[in-house]
């Protein structure tokens, strides 16, 4: 009983399928893969080729080879997997106890809670690096507090600039992805199955490792290969966190080669070596993910109040947890709205101010125009990543032929694609276009939804494999049709899960700054990139101003999001 | 039911913003008499862009669309990805690291403008004229006078133990004061400068993917010294109104960068890209250059802002030629990275 209760019903799911099923998933399938190809494939394409022709055009593996044999390249790439194993196993065993909480408790402030872990994913790694400084930093807040509390002369805390730091800011971007996305999972399953264990003497860790864990591991799994990949291109926090190039990723060198060096050719052939790695990744992990999953009973039902879990003594425990973490991801992000809300009048003297505000919120200024932008381009994007995402999740959840796991990890693979790429794929692919796409609306939201579909998949796929096929199969047999059994049956079972996928599409539409610098225009400028020019002309608070907009317009987002969401219903 | 109201209202929603979508992106290129690639800082709300631009649309009753193309790097490759069909009349933002490349592309086409009379000899960095100057500066080091009492006088003093973790650099792979600055230390210490890493490394705290990133840490006072300009000063006097914060020139000098644009080969409009690249040699282009794009004019008549001067002109600057970057600079940023990942 190793694999916990509930493997039974497994071998059902395979004959349900009839012709008419068939068709109907090959129909709702033909739009997200079309846009799949246009938008995703073909201007990646069009990049990659360059990495594998010589200035003929004709194909030479030459810059590859060169490549997978050089020492310098291979301890990078090493390195690379490395930093983003140990960063996703953090980041996971961070976050089971949070998404416990959220799932088997009520309380008051839980949509607050969940609108506040979304949080960290859109903020631009700018912000988060100087969020981190001005916190864990030597001149920090913490330690300029310890300094002043025992005397000291120097910084007692040296957090930063170490690997250990790119493990800490690693967690802060990556841990509230486990709890959103195991939560929203976790919460539809009954907790019966606990119960029942417990009764027969199961308790403490071997309870959780024998029947909550297999439970809750597709889900977990699902968040892990996001947070795995998320590592894997991440580099200035690396970078700047990690102390400087002793610490360097594969995403450095394509940033370097394909930006700097102007070299799109080592540039492409580079990421091409990553995005095939990403795709084994991918792919190792959809398999995991399928071998782990299996049907269940999934409904809504009550939950106690956490105020009588938090009196007994494990309480104080998790009580001592959320501390911890509100610590991690809320300092950071509070350091920088508090340093928004100062003005510099001379020799490094500091007054409060409200001074960016009222330059925000100024209809004339550029400000308000970007915020407008940001918001309306990552509602576009969410309308049509949702519809993407989750036609495509399940679509796979149901498809059983040979190779359809490696379907799967092709249709993820702009997610292990770097932005920057992307971008470049964009701006070669389209000129020969019949209508210009660079530097209108339709550019932006279309890449943008081409990095936020993958989530979509990914939130979504873990809680279509757990619905049991039976529910299906009693449907058919009163008489429903392929779409109102999706409609009317499905959809609403997976909802709380559709919620988070749209959270994180926003959130990664607002955050995105990589391919926008590429395809935007003057009309167009978003959150990020007025951040990015603010920061350029030396103008740090208003920088941090616009963070902290960005952060409230997200956080107020997410929460209608979520009322929104549990009103469909 | 709700549900399906709020199916139609999504659709709704898109559909709406799909047609509002189609009729703001006119294609570019239709109406402009001059479209130009810039990086993004000269684009932005305080960039030259703004005050520069509506003159030269006044002098010749034309509109110009300035397109912002991320960094100087991104403003290259985007040219480089439509030469088969060019849409920019001119590219801004070519410096002396970069023009080899831009050579070797052939997206340029030369030209010789009468105005270059004006402009000093040491600034004509580029032999073929297919890049004309505009602007001009000199890396760096900025320190906080407030915590340093005796700042460092050459490249060597760097690595002085006073300055043990007091210093923040930027990623040559990355960043463009990263990549003057290993240039720089490449220039005076020739085929040594590796060794001349390896004695500067434990004075580091950290290096960054960028500027921005490295010039916030140093003003959140992480570490007293930064790769930056000699015109950093200049901006905190100009806008703070404070001294503290002091530019640095050394003995062996400081690493010049040139920053220049050119007409695109095949450009649609290049009458008027011509009468551009003598716009930015006049006063009216130039003068503005100083508050914001903080950089030197290239027109050496033109007066600069009195903040000015806070930023040192160095009495020597360094430069390696563009052929000699293009040639080496794989092998170099390997070396560097030997050194510095130890």
């Amino acid at each position: 009983m190793d694999r916990g209760v509930g493997t039974g019903s497994k071998q059902i799911t395979i004959r349900s399928e009839g012709k008419r099923t068939v068709l109907f998933n090959t129909l709702l399938l033909a739009g997200p893969i079309l846009f799949i190809i246009l938008f995703f494939y073909y201007p990646l394409g069009s990049i990659l080729f360059g990495g594998l022709t010589d200035s003929r055009g004709k194909v030479d593996f030459g810059t590859l080879l060169m490549l997978l044999k050089d020492p310098y390249y291979l301890r990078i790439i090493g390195f690379t997997v490395a930093q983003a194993f140990l960063s996703t196993l953090l980041s996971v065993i961070l976050g089971i106890p949070g998404a416990y909480m959220l799932s088997r408790y009520d309380f008051r402030g839980k949509g607050f809670i969940k609108a506040l872990t979304t949080l960290p994913f859109v903020l631009p790694s700018i912000i988060v690096v100087l969020g981190f400084v001005r916190f864990f930093g030597n001149n920090g807040v913490l330690n300029r507090f310890l300094m002043e509390l025992f005397g000291l002369a120097e910084p007692p805390l040296k957090i930063l600039y170490s690997f250990q730091a790119i493990l800490l800011a690693h967690a802060f971007y990556n841990f509230p992805v486990v709890v959103r996305i195991v939560s929203s999972y976790w919460e539809r399953i009954h907790p019966g199955t606990e119960e029942a264990a417990r009764s027969l003497g199961a308790h403490g860790f071997g309870l959780f490792r024998r029947v909550t864990l297999p439970q809750i591991l597709p889900a977990l799994l699902s968040s892990a290969a996001l947070v795995f990949i998320f590592c894997f291109l991440s580099f200035a926090v690396i970078l700047v966190l990690g102390g400087g190039p002793r610490y360097s990723t594969l995403e450095v060198e394509v940033y370097r080669l394909a930006k700097v060096s102007l070299d799109l050719k080592t540039g492409s052939a580079l990421a091409l070596i990553g995005t095939f790695l990403s795709l084994i990744f991918l792919y190792g992990y959809i398999r995991i993910q399928h071998k782990a999953s299996f049907p269940e009973e999934m409904s809504s039902f009550e939950k106690p109040r956490l105020t009588s879990f938090l009196r007994s003594p494990r309480g104080l425990l998790f009580l001592l947890y959320f501390v911890c973490m509100a610590v991690v991801i809320l300092a950071p992000m509070i350091t920088v709205v508090l340093y928004s809300f100062q003005e510099r009048t001379g020799w490094g003297q500091h007054a409060i101010s409200l001074k960016w505000y009222k330059e925000i919120l100024s209809p004339q200024g550029p400000y308000l125009r970007a915020v407008l932008n940001s918001l309306f381009i990552a509602l576009m994007t969410t309308l049509l990543a949702l519809p993407i995402g989750t036609l495509l999740a399940y679509g796979g959840s149901k498809s059983r032929f040979a190779g359809s796991r490696l379907l799967e990890a092709v249709v993820m693979l702009p997610i292990g694609v770097s932005s920057i790429i992307l971008g470049l794929g964009y701006l070669k692919a389209y000129q020969h276009f019949p209508w210009e796409i660079t530097g209108t609306f339709y550019a932006l939201v279309f890449a943008h939804t081409v990095i936020a579909y993958p989530f979509v998949i990914r939130v979504l796929s873990a809680a279509f494999r757990k619905m049991k096929p039976s529910l299906a199969e009693a449907g058919r047999s009163l008489g429903a049709g392929s779409w109102q059994l999706f409609w009317n049956l499905e959809l609403p079972l997976v909802r709380s899960s559709l919620i988070t996928g749209a959270a994180f599409a926003f959130g990664i539409s607002v955050g995105e700054i990589n391919a926008t610098l590429m395809l935007y225009n003057e009309d167009l400028v978003t959150i990020p990139v007025m951040i990015y020019r603010l920061i350029g002309s030396y103008n740090f608070i208003g920088a941090c101003a616009m963070g902290a907009v960005l952060m409230l317009f997200c956080f107020l987002a997410f929460l209608s999001i979520d009322k929104a969401g549990g009103e469909l219903g | 039911m709700t549900k399906k109201r709020s199916l139609v209202l999504a659709l709704a929603l898109v559909t709406a913003c799909l047609i509002t979508g189609t009729l703001q992106a006119a294609p570019p290129g239709e109406k402009e008499d001059l479209i130009i690639y810039a990086y993004d800082s000269f684009v932005a709300e305080w960039g030259p862009a703004p005050v520069v631009i509506p003159k030269f649309e006044k002098k010749y009753d034309v509109t110009v669309k300035v397109v912002s193309v991320g960094d100087a790097g991104q403003v290259l490759n985007r040219v480089i990805l439509e030469k088969e069909k060019p849409r920019a009349d001119i590219i801004l933002g070519i410096d002396n690291n970069m023009l080899s490349r831009a050579l070797e592309e052939e997206v340029l086409r030369p030209y010789t403008s009468p105005y270059l009379t004006d402009i000093p000899e040491k600034l004509l960095f580029d032999d073929t004229l297919a890049v004309t100057p505009f602007d001009y500066g000199y890396f760096a080091f900025v320190y906080d006078s407030a915590i340093i009492k005796d700042p460092p006088e050459s490249l060597e003093d760097l690595t002085d133990p006073r300055f043990k973790k007091k210093i923040i650099l930027q990623d040559p792979r990355t960043s463009s004061p990263g990549l003057g600055f290993l240039l720089w230390t490449i220039a005076v210490y020739g085929d040594t400068f590796t060794e001349y890493w390896k004695r500067l490394m434990p004075n580091l705290l950290t290096i960054t993917d960028g500027w921005d990133t490295a010039y916030g840490m140093f003003t959140a006072g992480e570490a007293p010294m930064v790769l930056s300009y000699t015109t950093s000063p200049p901006y905190h006097l100009e806008y703070e109104g404070t001294e503290r914060y002091l530019a640095l020139v050394f003995h062996e000098g400081n690493y010049i960068q040139i920053e220049g644009m050119g007409i695109v080969k095949g450009a649609p409009h290049e009458d008027m890209a011509r009468k551009f690249i003598d716009f930015i040699l006049t006063e009216d282009f130039q003068k503005e250059i100083a508050l914001t794009n903080w950089m030197y004019p290239v027109n050496p008549r033109v007066s600069l802002p009195a903040s000015f001067r806070l930023a040192p002109e160095p009495e020597i600057f360094l430069q390696i030629p563009a052929e000699e970057i293009q040639d080496n600079l794989d092998t170099w940023i390997e070396a560097w990275v030997r050194v510095v990942s130890r």
